[in-house]
C-alpha cells in the first residue's frame, strides 16, 4: 500500500531530514512512526500526500509512483488518502457538517449522497447531535472528531495522522484512538505520527521509530521503547 | 449538480466573509466611479471643443468689382474640395443686415455709413477646424477675392488648446483604469489572502484547482459586478438629475448635454472594465496560492 526506497528529503543543501529511508507499509496495517521532534516523521507523512517532494528515493502510495504522478493527477491521489492533522484544520468558517460534506463535494458526489452519508459518519465518530456547530464551539477532542468523519468519509485506503493526539488530554485521546482503530478494522490502512507513549504502549501495534529521517527500529506489536 | 454547488458555495462564502464583501463592492465601486467621472469630464471637453470648433469658418471677402462669372467658378472649386463642407454667398445686403443685427441697440454704428460699403463675401464651412489655415492659403490668390479672414492666431490656439484638452482627459481616463484595476485586483488578493488557509485545507482534502478557484471567481466577479451597477445607477442619476437640469442652463448647454449614447457608452466601460477586472484579479490573485500543487 505504502513503499520507499532509499528516501532522501534536503530541505536545506547538507541537512537531511529523511536519510536513506525504506519502509513498507501492507494495505491494512496500523503502523506507528515514532521518534523525537524533528527526526523526519512529519516530513514522511507530507511526502505520502505530495506535499512535500522527496530529493532522492522513490514513493509509492496505492500503487502509484508519486514522482512521476503530474501535478494536475494529486488531487486525486489525495482523495485516496484521508489526512487528520495536530491542529485539526478544519476551515473555520463552516459548520461541522458542511466541513465533512466538503470532502464529498469535492469528489463531485450528489447532494443527496452528500445529505445521507455525512450524518450517517458525524454518528459513528459520536457527533451526530452537532451537525450545525462551528468548530469554534466545539472541544479539541470533538474538533478532531470532525476532522477524522472529514478524513473518512469518502472510505480513503490510507488514513494519515500527524500527531492526533497531539493537542488532546489522555482521556480524550483514548476515545480518539479507538476511532483510529474501529477505521483499521474496515480494512483501511492508518499510518499516525506520534510522541505519545501510553498509546502506543496500549494499542500494541507494528511501531517504525525515526532518528534523524533513519528507521532505528522496526518492530511489530511493539511499545515506544525503552528510554526514550 | 456542480453548478448548483459553486452557487451556493459563491453565495454562503459572500454572507460569511460580509465585511471582506462589502469592502470588495466600495472599491470597485469608487474606483469605477472614479473612471466614470473622468470619462464624463473627458465628454465635456469633446462637446465643447467640438462646439467651438464647428463656429469656426473662413470668410472669403470678394473684389467689389469681381465678375459674377468668377465668383462662380470660385464657389464651384470651393464645393469640390473634399475639406469644405458647404458655401454660403454673403451678398453685400445680407452682410450690412448682420452687422445691423450684430449692434441692435447702437444704430450711430450703421446709419453713419452707406448700406453699400461692406464687402459681398463666400463663408466657407469646413468638415474639421484643422483644415482652416491649409484651405484658406490655398483660395487666397484667387482673382475674385480680396482677402481671406478665417481669425488667425485665435483659431490656432483654439486648435492648439483642445488638443491638450483632449489629450490630458484622455490620459487622466487612462491613469485611471489602470488605478482602478490595481485597486480592484488588489481588494480581491486581500480578500483572497484572508482565506489561504481555507485554500490550503481544500487542497489536502483533494479539491483540484479549478474546484477551488471556480467559487473565488464567481465571488470576484459578483462583487465587481454590484460595484458596477453601484457606479452606474450614480452615473444614471447624475444624468438624469443634474446633468440634464445643468444642459438647460444657457452657459452651460454644449458641455452638459450628453445622448443617451454617450451615457451608455459610459455604463458600458464601468460594467466592463469591473467584471473583467474582478475576474483577472481574482484569477490572478488565486494563482500564488494555487501553484505548489
Amino acid at each position: 500500500m505504502i513503499k520507499t526506497v532509499n528516501v532522501d528529503k534536503e530541505y536545506m543543501e547538507g541537512s537531511r531530514a529523511i536519510d536513506g529511508l525504506s519502509l513498507d507499509i501492507e494495505k491494512g496495517e496500523f503502523v506507528f512512526i515514532v521518534g523525537p521532534s524533528g527526526s523526519g516523521k512529519s516530513t514522511f507523512i507530507k511526502m505520502l500526500t505530495k506535499e512535500e517532494e522527496p530529493t532522492n528515493g522513490e514513493i509509492y502510495v496505492a500503487g502509484k509512483n508519486l514522482a512521476s504522478l503530474p501535478k494536475w493527477r494529486v488531487p486525486y491521489l489525495r482523495r485516496n488518502v484521508g489526512c487528520v492533522f495536530q491542529d485539526f484544520k478544519l476551515l473555520p468558517n463552516r459548520t461541522v457538517f458542511e466541513n465533512v460534506a466538503f470532502a464529498l463535494e469535492v469528489i463531485g458526489r450528489p447532494s443527496t449522497v452528500v445529505r445521507r452519508q455525512v450524518p450517517q459518519i458525524l454518528e459513528l465518530v459520536g457527533l451526530g447531535e452537532k451537525l450545525d456547530r462551528f468548530p469554534d464551539e466545539l472541544s479539541g477532542g470533538e474538533q478532531q472528531r470532525v476532522s477524522i468523519a472529514r478524513a473518512f468519509v469518502n472510505r480513503p485506503l490510507i488514513l494519515l495522522a500527524d500527531e492526533p493526539t497531539g493537542n488532546l488530554d489522555p482521556a480524550t485521546s483514548v476515545g480518539i484512538m479507538r476511532l483510529l482503530d474501529r477505521i483499521n478494522r474496515t480494512g483501511t490502512t492508518v499510518v499516525m505520527a506520534t510522541h505519545d507513549h501510553a498509546i502506543v504502549d496500549s494499542m500494541r501495534r507494528r511501531v517504525v521509530e525515526l532518528e534523524g529521517g533513519r528507521v532505528v527500529r522496526d518492530q511489530s506489536r511493539g511499545i515506544y521503547g525503552v528510554g526514550t | 449538480m456542480r453548478f448548483g454547488y459553486f452557487l451556493s458555495e459563491t453565495v454562503t462564502n459572500l454572507r460569511r466573509n460580509l465585511l471582506m464583501t462589502i469592502a470588495a463592492i466600495s472599491t470597485v465601486a469608487i474606483s469605477l466611479l472614479l473612471l466614470g467621472g473622468v470619462q464624463i469630464l473627458g465628454m465635456m471637453v469633446n462637446n465643447v471643443t467640438l462646439d467651438w470648433e464647428s463656429k469656426v469658418e473662413v470668410s472669403a471677402f470678394l473684389r467689389s468689382n469681381a465678375s459674377p462669372g468668377e465668383i462662380q467658378a470660385l464657389e464651384t472649386e470651393l464645393g469640390e474640395m473634399p475639406e469644405v463642407e458647404f458655401v454660403t454667398f454673403v451678398s453685400k445686403e445680407e452682410a450690412f443686415e448682420e452687422f445691423k443685427q450684430m449692434y441692435p441697440d447702437k444704430p450711430q454704428f450703421y446709419e453713419s455709413i452707406p448700406e453699400d460699403s461692406l464687402p459681398a463675401s463666400l463663408r466657407i464651412k469646413l468638415t474639421d477646424a484643422d483644415y482652416t489655415e491649409a484651405v484658406a492659403s490655398r483660395i487666397s490668390g484667387a482673382p475674385a477675392i480680396d482677402e481671406v479672414e478665417f481669425g488667425g492666431d485665435f483659431v490656432r490656439k483654439l486648435l492648439q488648446v483642445n488638443a491638450v484638452l483632449r489629450t490630458i482627459t484622455f490620459g487622466m481616463s487612462l491613469i485611471l483604469l489602470v488605478a482602478a484595476a490595481a485597486l480592484i485586483a488588489n481588494t480581491i488578493r486581500l480578500a483572497i489572502y484572508a482565506r489561504r488557509e481555507e485554500i490550503g485545507i481544500m487542497k489536502l482534502v483533494g479539491a483540484t484547482n479549478w474546484f477551488i478557484r471556480i467559487p473565488f471567481l464567481l465571488e470576484g466577479v459578483f462583487a465587481a459586478l454590484v460595484g458596477a451597477l453601484v457606479a452606474a445607477a450614480i452615473v444614471v442619476a447624475a444624468q438624469l438629475l443634474v446633468f440634464s437640469r445643468i444642459g438647460e442652463l444657457p452657459l452651460f448647454q454644449q458641455a452638459f448635454n450628453f445622448s443617451s449614447g454617450e451615457i451608455f457608452t459610459v455604463l458600458g466601460l464601468v460594467g466592463g472594465v469591473g467584471v473583467l477586472i474582478g475576474l483577472l484579479g481574482s484569477g490572478m490573485a488565486l494563482r500564488r496560492f494555487l501553484e505548489p500543487a
